[in-house]
């Protein structure tokens, strides 16, 4: 059996998958972060699969990138989470709803 | 053959550790499973020659990131919980259907495709001396715009974090939509009117005095 | 020569920014003195340059000086220049002198005003547009010259703007100002058009042979520079807003108003001499517009009641006499009198300024009588200006009628009556203000708010005053008349020809003009003894009064033509275009957009989730159809 990169892509959407259900189905503001995590290091792990398809490293560049962003949304999301948790005492996305229509 | 067994481990571990974030009732244990899921990813990123990604996944994402969730999450303590009422039944298998439908298009797409192509590449694939060739080269504009990004996320993450919090909901709300003060409105309004630039709000009479 | 013409043109400017960047740094006290300073710094250097144009032979006293190009396109090229003949250093003279002793003046007459450091920055702005507008060594320097003199008249006839009226009468005089700088922009288009230059020595030398004398182009340049004339000297029919111009500060009416921007337009016309004279028909319009304004002025001058608004009507008079002459060719009459009436009408602005100073600010006649006792000085000096301005000497209003009395035909015999017609006008107006003034009972008011003790006013208000009175007597001496030598004219001729009239016209006219003049001013002298005869003669003329007060109807006549159309025209498209047309199509606009919104603002939950899983079902179908494609 080879190891082609259509399986690492495979375990990407995998990822992908089980990481969009949880931003489905919680509803605490943290884990929501955490599948949004889970989410962006999927994508990671395709770029990087395609990098080493292609034999070309932009896609490696590319996923540092995305870790500077995924690291920045972890600041602010956290941020948030702190901000709302200081004035409201239950953490449910369901329920922060002030931008309503 | 042992990449290939590596592969298979890893595989597992991540998908198992990945649905134990997502699942698991105790945001704790969320986030430790995260970090397994990173480190698992990270093998995968070795597999893939991608040695610079792989150490800056264990060392920065796994190390750092994470030990800032852990941290909010030991802040906020029970509160992090899940709400007590839970999702329906039905929302839980729409997620699903949604989920695994995206997952079942990528499998199909890229199982269709023929990906035999098998690049040779050196041994300095993936090192950080090439990595950084291209990140300070022809990627110099996204490098210089994520560095920007992360100094706004911090600077952002500073006003959040040291605002002082206007209230909380056990106590008296600071801004009132229909407690009144007790002072006559009129005065209080002309005086707050002159002192702020900030328009104050004339509210209508209570019944009981008109 | 070069330098101190630079700098007797850049002194003032250089005062401005001085002023203007000092700010309240410096005290009022030290304002007025540093722009008094710039301005006489201005006036040694255009003396110099006057003795250093006198000193060289006859034959050579045409210079250009040219800083750098100004603006340069496609066959077109506008040096930075200034022309310095004796045209110009005449000008240069009586602007930057009179100025300046205009601007000592005013030390005495705006002091304690709270914006007294603004005021002699404009003042001094003025000097500066004034010396560039006489000094342009080409059309187009002369029209930014034009147009900046219009702008610090614009800024000093509304200096108070706390008030309605001053900022009412700026106005007036800026859009009026500005029908006349269009008029000199159409000129100078053909000019670029015909001759491809604006530079004077160019244009004049090239004209005859690239226009053509009597052609359309001719016509058009002419007009265009007359209209141009006619706006800023206040003449028919563009001179409405002279007498509106007196609610600014008095020694801006002597300084702008009568001694030196008025009479700009009598310099454009000697100055473009030839050009008048390749349109033969344009400059007999100069001359009728001249004799018509100075009969109106003359008559409106004799119902005024405003002590600055009867000198206002004899400026426009005076003018009318220099456009006379100027449009009969008698260039040299026409400046001689624009230089004598600069000096007595600056005095007569300046004395009545003190008057209007020592009477805490009224300006009407009738509140006035008997000052003579209070300010002997100040009377003395008037009469000086009083009996210039009649005629009895300097002889240049004289020496103006003589030369057409000599030019002969129409023209001349028309100048030559309508100005001893306006002799006798100038004379009863004259003495009138005079008598009604200085003479007779002192009035309620003048016992009231006169105060004796007080003096007649500050030495930096006197003193000018009498400076400018030797001016206006001595001034005479370049030209005495009865055939004697005329030392100005031939000073000019170069720059500017004359007529010169025999000995014998010289002294019909200026005999007749001294009887009419002496008659009128003896007659209303005697007048104004009884009350009774006064409402008599009033009654007689009653018609020729009620519209020499409403001022023959000029106003009634652009509100009706110009204004009162434009505001309905206004009104009504604010009806019907602004109100149906446009708010219509913005009322249907934001009714789609609202009732847009309000249907798809439901969908906006608020829910995170929602949308993230409508953005994954949007995915999902996407990916779907993307498929399909692929394998199709």
């Amino acid at each position: 059996m080879h190891i082609g990169v259509e399986y690492f892509v495979s375990l990407s959407a995998i990822i992908f998958g089980i990481g969009l259900f949880g931003v489905f189905t919680r509803r605490s503001p943290l884990i929501l972060l955490l599948s949004v995590e889970l989410m962006l290091n999927a994508c990671n792990l395709s770029l990087v699969a395609f990098s080493r398809y292609w034999g070309e490293q932009s896609g490696q560049v590319f996923a540092l990138v995305v870790m500077g962003i995924a690291a920045s949304e972890v600041v602010v999301g956290l941020g948030l989470v702190v901000a709302v948790a200081r004035r409201k005492a239950e953490l449910d996305v369901d329920r922060m709803t002030t931008l309503k229509n | 053959m042992t990449y290939d067994v590596v592969f298979v481990a890893a595989a597992l571990l991540s998908i198992v550790t990945a649905l134990a974030a997502v699942l698991s009732g105790n945001p704790f244990h969320s986030a430790l499973s995260l970090i397994m899921n990173l480190v698992s990813l990270a093998t995968m990123y070795l597999l893939l020659q991608a040695d610079f990604l792989a150490a800056a996944q264990v060392i920065v994402y796994a190390g750092a990131v994470m030990i800032m969730f852990l941290f909010v999450i030991a802040y906020l303590g029970g509160r992090a919980d899940e709400p007590t009422h839970d999702t329906p039944l039905w929302q839980l298998a729409a997620a699903a259907i949604a989920g695994g439908a995206i997952v079942i298009e990528i499998v199909v797409a890229v199982a269709t495709q023929a990906l035999q192509r098998h690049a040779a590449v050196s041994d300095q694939f993936g090192s950080p001396a090439s990595i950084a060739n291209g990140l300070f080269s022809r990627y110099l504009l996204a490098f210089e715009a994520t560095s920007i990004l992360l100094l706004v996320a911090a600077v952002g993450g500073v006003v959040l974090g040291s605002k002082k919090p206007a209230s909380r909901v056990d106590e008296p709300d600071a801004f009132p939509d229909r407690a009144r003060p007790d002072a006559p409105l009129e005065l209080q309004a002309a005086v707050m009117g002159a002192e702020t630039a900030f328009p104050v709000h004339h509210v209508g009479q209570r019944e009981d005095e008109a | 020569m070069q330098t101190l013409s630079w700098l007797c043109l850049l002194l003032p400017l250089a005062g401005v920014a001085l002023l203007a960047l000092a700010g309240t740094r410096i005290t009022r006290e030290q304002a007025a003195w540093l722009g008094t300073g710039f301005a006489f710094a201005s006036f040694l250097s255009a003396a110099a340059v006057f003795f250093q144009v006198l000193g060289e032979g006859s034959s050579r006293r045409e210079h250009v000086f040219t800083l750098y190009t100004w603006a340069g396109s496609a066959g077109l090229t506008v040096p930075l220049s200034i022309q310095i003949d004796q045209l110009s250093v005449v000008e240069m003279l009586i602007v930057a002198g009179v100025g300046a002793l205009i601007v000592m003046y005013s030390i005495g007459y705006m002091h304690g005003d709270p914006k007294q450091r603004r005021f002699f920055a404009y003042l001094d702005l003025f000097l500066f547009s004034m010396l560039l507008l006489v000094m342009a060594g080409n059309f187009l320097l002369l029209l930014a010259g034009w147009g900046l003199v219009g702008l610090s008249s614009y800024l000093l006839i509304g200096f108070w703007h706390e008030q309605e009226a001053p900022v009412q009468a700026a106005k007036k005089a800026f859009v009026m100002n500005a029908i006349g700088d269009v008029g000199i922009a159409v000129a100078i288009f053909f000019m670029v058009r015909d001759l491809g230059t604006t530079d004077y020595q160019s244009v004049f030398h090239g004209a005859a042979a690239g226009i053509g004398r009597g052609s359309a182009d001719a016509n058009w340049i002419a007009i265009g520079l007359l209209v141009g004339a006619v706006a800023k000297s206040a003449q028919i029919p563009l001179h409405t807003w002279l007498p509106d111009a007196m609610e600014g500060p008095t020694p801006v009416s002597a300084l702008i108003h009568a001694a030196t921007m008025v009479t700009a337009g009598v310099y454009l016309v000697a100055r473009a001499h030839v050009l008048f004279e390749l349109a033969p028909d344009v400059q007999r319009l100069v001359a009728v517009l001249g004799v018509a304004t100075l009969l109106m002025a003359g008559v409106i001058a004799l119902v005024q009641t405003d002590i600055k608004r009867i000198i206002a009507y004899s400026t426009m008079s005076q003018i009318g006499y220099m456009f006379a002459a100027v449009g009969t060719g008698a260039y040299a009459a026409g400046m001689f009198h624009l230089l004598t009436h600069a000096f007595f009408k600056a005095l007569l602005f300046l004395g009545a300024g003190i008057v209007i100073h020592a009477l805490a600010n009224e300006q009407d006649v009738r509140k006035m009588g008997g000052l003579s006792k209070a300010l002997p000085r100040t009377t003395m000096l008037m009469w000086v200006g009083t009996i210039a301005l009649i005629g009895f000497f300097p002889l240049s209003k004289d020496e103006i009628l003589a030369g057409d009395l000599h030019h002969g035909g129409g023209m001349g015999w028309l100048v030559f009556v309508g100005g001893l017609v306006g002799a006798a006008f100038t004379g009863i107006y004259a003495v009138r203000l005079m008598r009604l003034v200085f003479y007779g009972e002192q009035s309620q008011h003048v016992k009231e708010h006169l105060h004796a003790e007080h003096g007649e006013a500050p030495w930096t208000m006197f003193w000018p005053v009498a400076a400018l009175a030797a001016g206006a007597l001595l001034s005479g001496l370049l030209a005495v008349g009865f055939g004697i030598t005329n030392v100005f004219a031939e000073f000019l001729s170069q720059a500017a020809p004359n007529i010169d009239p025999t000995a014998g016209e010289d002294v019909v006219t200026t005999l007749l003009a001294w009887a009419l003049g002496a008659g009128g001013g003896y007659y209303v002298w005697r007048l104004y003894d009884s009350p009774a005869r006064v409402v008599a003669v009033r009654r007689r003329f009653e018609t020729m009064a009620t519209i020499a007060e409403a001022k023959f109807g000029w106003d009634e006549l652009y509100s009706n033509i110009g204004y009162r159309p434009a505001v309905w025209t206004a009104r009504t498209l604010d009806r019907l275009v602004e109100r149906w047309v446009i708010g219509g199509s913005i009322w249907v606009t934001r009714t789609i957009v609202d009732t847009v919104a309000r249907g798809t603002s439901a969908a906006q939950s608020g829910v995170v989730r929602q949308y993230a899983t409508v953005l994954a079902a949007g995915a999902a179908v996407l990916a779907v159809y993307f498929l399909g494609k692929a394998s199709l």
